[in-house]
């Protein structure tokens, strides 16, 4: 009943946009005039037609840059959960990578594009490497936080029935920290994305970000700029889409209940 | 003379408090429990009585004095699964189902998967949850849950049961029902139990005998044995001797208290 | 106790202090076969930071103006809409999932996209920002204002509080400590933003020009990394300050709570 209500609603909204923006679009080509009209905000049947005419070449260019968010993501997410354990193991180990997480989100890390490009001189390695390191942070600091959250009582009970530091670990630490961990993951999915997305825009020959900027700048071919545009956003909803399924499957008990009983 | 499965001596425990001054939980107490009885630490809360339980199941440790159980120390007996512990929450794993939740301790001691099954199966049979062998633990009411923690408890056969305010959460009701689903694991299995609650008819109705303890520090006021007879129905709830019982114990609380305020 | 202290500074200082004498030495460069050209040693980034401190405030301020307004800016639209949204029960659901779309949609895509909606230099940088701060916002802001303690919500239910003063007294006061969390996220997400706004502005001055342009020159790669280290102390200092007034209103919060009573 809930979702449903969700569903019309965010069905009703969305249309209240496409109407606005129609609207806007309407009013800028026909009743001010605007030369650039179809530049600013084109008409949903232009986009929708560009769409149509571009889509298997968009797809592809998707496809490369979902596959590098994707590479960069799991990178990162790896990095992540060892930083994670590791802080969690040793507290003289989270003592000192903690300040340099925290800090080390503060850094422009996108704006450093150029140089990570100039360090590994490769184009792929650093949309890699950028997508990684925008995701890890969330993802340690989450998984941590998890590792800490468990009951003191469950604790006790590892301790009483004589469970050495590796099964405390495997039975009742990490399973407790893997809703932490999705939610870490939920937060860098569609961030990995966006960097991979952005990377693409600065400096290289393929991806939507590429195309983006390409049709933008490009002058008469501006007819995939739109569509480009929205996909890039649909990429990261995707993103988190998967993770939230992937969540759902590994982690069942956390389903509400109805589902579960059904 | 029978043997001892817990021989408690001289124990004493002091912390320092966020002020940085000692503290005494627990003060000399000296106790020796007979194996297969069925003992109650009787005390308010915060009055030590978990303390001293912890001490024995070797998750915290004494400033001085010695707890030995069966001949071994706390740590020994610890690592060699001579005793199981029941908790005030239940304790368990949300994400293991409830037969998975009762093999863990078995899981621990490394039992071959067949055979932690059907002991596991066999436990859950026994405080009669047959039919949740698969069901998650968020499913269940908190009195099943709590059977879910004593199926586990069972599940590595350890010879003393530790029990830490186990039904202080429940209803009335289910209370009465899992008092008597206990006392009937407790005689046809012939386990040590030492139970710790603060609920005065609880202790004289489930112990032989019953430990009071004062509080600030705890020391041990009294040692009561109860006569009521074994085996304990709910028919024993009605007699005169249960509240007489009931009463002195009541009294020597009394009697303690005022002396300590 | 001293030594704790003294430890507890250390330790977390060590590791940098390491690494920045492995990167002076030129021991990572030659164990990742980098140029010096490509990674400045840390001493000449100092040099070249000191040597243009006046060029990089000037720079600073067309950076921070706008990146300080835009999180205002930002937050109030999102606070706004996460207000609407309450309001509006159900309905208003959708208008929150309208903002995470457009909050996903890539700054790089936004930057230039607002440079052509938006005539002038700040205008343009101005909306990517609130558009990039806006987001988290509207999330927590909603967040904050729904998870509401069930029991008060009933308790005003009961006193007959009208819509209105269940946002006044519950809804908005309960939803101070997500605005800081948003604002917190906010901080490196409209500092980001205003670095790609400007990587795309056809202004020739502020921080994110000045990265862009000197790691293009050859021989001024220096300057961009002294660039990005005043970006980054920029980014700390801002979110230090929201850290200082939440601790600063959630006191002062709690204490007229406390009057209140």
């Amino acid at each position: 009943m809930k979702t449903y209500k969700k569903l019309l609603s965010s069905v009703l909204w969305l249309a209240a946009a496409l109407i606005i923006w129609e609207a806007a679009a309407y009013i800028l080509r026909d009743v001010i005039c605007d030369p650039l009209a179809a530049k600013k905000v084109p008409g949903l049947l232009e986009i929708g037609a560009s769409f149509l005419q571009n889509s298997v070449e968009l797809m592809r260019q998707a496809g490369v840059t979902m596959s590098y968010a994707a590479a960069g993501f799991a990178l990162g997410a790896s990095v992540g959960i060892i930083l994670g354990l590791a802080m969690s193991i040793s507290g003289l180990c989270e003592k000192m990578i903690l300040p340099y997480l925290l800090a080390s989100q503060m850094i422009p890390i996108i704006g450093l594009a150029p140089i990570i490009l100039g360090l590994f001189k490769d184009i792929a390695v650093s949309r890699v490497v950028i997508a990684a390191y925008i995701t890890f942070f969330p993802v340690s600091v989450n998984f941590l936080s998890g590792l800490k959250a468990s009951e003191e009582n469950l604790k006790s009970m590892m301790r009483v029935y004589a469970a050495d530091k590796c099964r405390l670990y495997s039975k009742l630490l990490v399973p407790n920290a893997l809703p932490y961990l999705f939610s870490g993951l939920k937060i860098s999915a569609p961030m990995a994305v966006t960097a991979a997305v952005l990377v693409d825009t600065l400096s290289s020959k393929d991806g939507i970000g590429y195309v983006i900027v390409f049709t933008l700048y490009g002058g008469g071919t501006t007819g995939q700029f739109w569509p480009a545009v929205i996909i890039a956003a649909l990429l990261g909803l995707l993103s988190f889409l998967i993770i939230s399924a992937a969540e759902y499957i590994l982690i069942p008990w956390k389903r509400q209940k109805e589902e579960v009983r059904k | 003379m029978t043997e001892n499965a817990v021989e408690i001596k001289n124990l004493s425990m002091e912390y320092f408090d966020k002020e940085r001054n000692p503290r005494r939980v627990l003060d000399n107490v000296s106790l020796n429990i007979r194996k297969g009885e069925f003992i109650s630490l009787l005390g308010p809360s915060g009055c030590g009585k978990t303390t001293l339980l912890r001490i024995i199941a070797d998750l915290q440790k004494p400033t001085s004095g010695s707890v030995r159980l069966a001949g071994q120390n706390t740590k020994e007996a610890r690592l060699s699964h001579k005793f199981g512990m029941v908790f005030q929450t239940p304790a368990l794993l949300e994400w293991r189902s409830v037969l998975e939740n009762v093999e863990l301790p078995l899981e621990l001691r490394k039992v071959p998967k067949k055979e932690r099954r059907e002991r596991a199966l066999e436990q859950i049979k026994t405080v009669d949850l047959k039919g949740y062998e698969n069901s998650y633990p968020r499913e269940l009411s908190g009195g099943m849950q709590q059977r879910v923690g004593i199926a586990r408890a069972l599940a590595a056969e350890p010879e003393i049961l530790l029990m830490d305010e186990p039904f202080s959460a429940l209803d009335e009701f289910t209370k009465e029902r899992l008092h008597g689903d206990l006392l009937r694991i407790w005689r046809s299995t012939n386990k040590t139990v030492i139970f710790v609650t603060h609920n005065i008819s609880e202790a004289v109705y489930l112990s032989d005998r019953v430990c009071v303890l004062s509080a600030n520090p705890a020391r041990l006021a009294a040692v009561e044995e109860i006569h009521l007879p074994r085996p304990r129905e709910d028919a024993v709830l009605k007699t005169e001797e249960y509240f007489k019982t009931v009463s002195h114990i009541r009294e020597i609380f009394e009697e303690k208290y005022n002396e300590n305020i | 106790m001293k030594k704790d202290r003294l430890q507890s500074i250390l330790l977390p200082i060590l590791p940098g202090a390491v690494i920045l004498v492995l990167l002076q030495s030129g021991i990572i460069h030659k164990l990742l076969k980098i140029k010096i050209l490509q990674l400045p040693k840390p001493m000449d980034i100092l040099v070249a930071l000191t040597e243009n401190l006046t060029k990089i405030f000037s720079d600073a301020a067309v950076t921070m103006f706008p990146a300080v307004c835009g999180l205002i800016l930002g937050a109030l639209l999102g606070y706004g809409v996460a207000l609407l949204v309450t309001a509006l029960p159900n309905g208003g659901y959708g208008c929150l999932f309208i903002i995470t779309m457009i909050n996903s949609v890539p700054i790089a895509a936004l930057a230039p996209l607002m440079n052509r909606w938006f005539s002038g230099v700040l205008a343009p940088k101005l909306a990517v920002i609130i558009i990039a701060a806006s987001g988290a916002m509207a999330v927590n802001a909603f967040r904050g204002l729904n998870d509401l303690p069930q029991n008060v919500l009933e308790l005003m239910r009961v006193n007959a509080a009208s819509k209105l003063k269940v946002f006044t007294k519950l809804r908005i006061p309960n939803s101070l400590p997500s605005v800081f969390t948003a604002l917190k996220i906010g901080v490196p997400a409209a500092m980001l933003a205003t670095i790609i706004a400007e990587f795309f502005s056809s202004e020739t001055a502020g921080l994110g020009y000045m990265i862009k342009y000197s790691l293009k020159v050859g021989n001024q790669k220096q300057v961009g990394w002294a660039y990005i280290a005043v970006v980054s102390v920029f980014s700390i200092l801002l979110y230090e300050v929201i850290c200082l007034a939440e601790h600063l209103l959630l006191k002062r919060y709690r204490g007229k709570r406390r009057i209140n009573k």
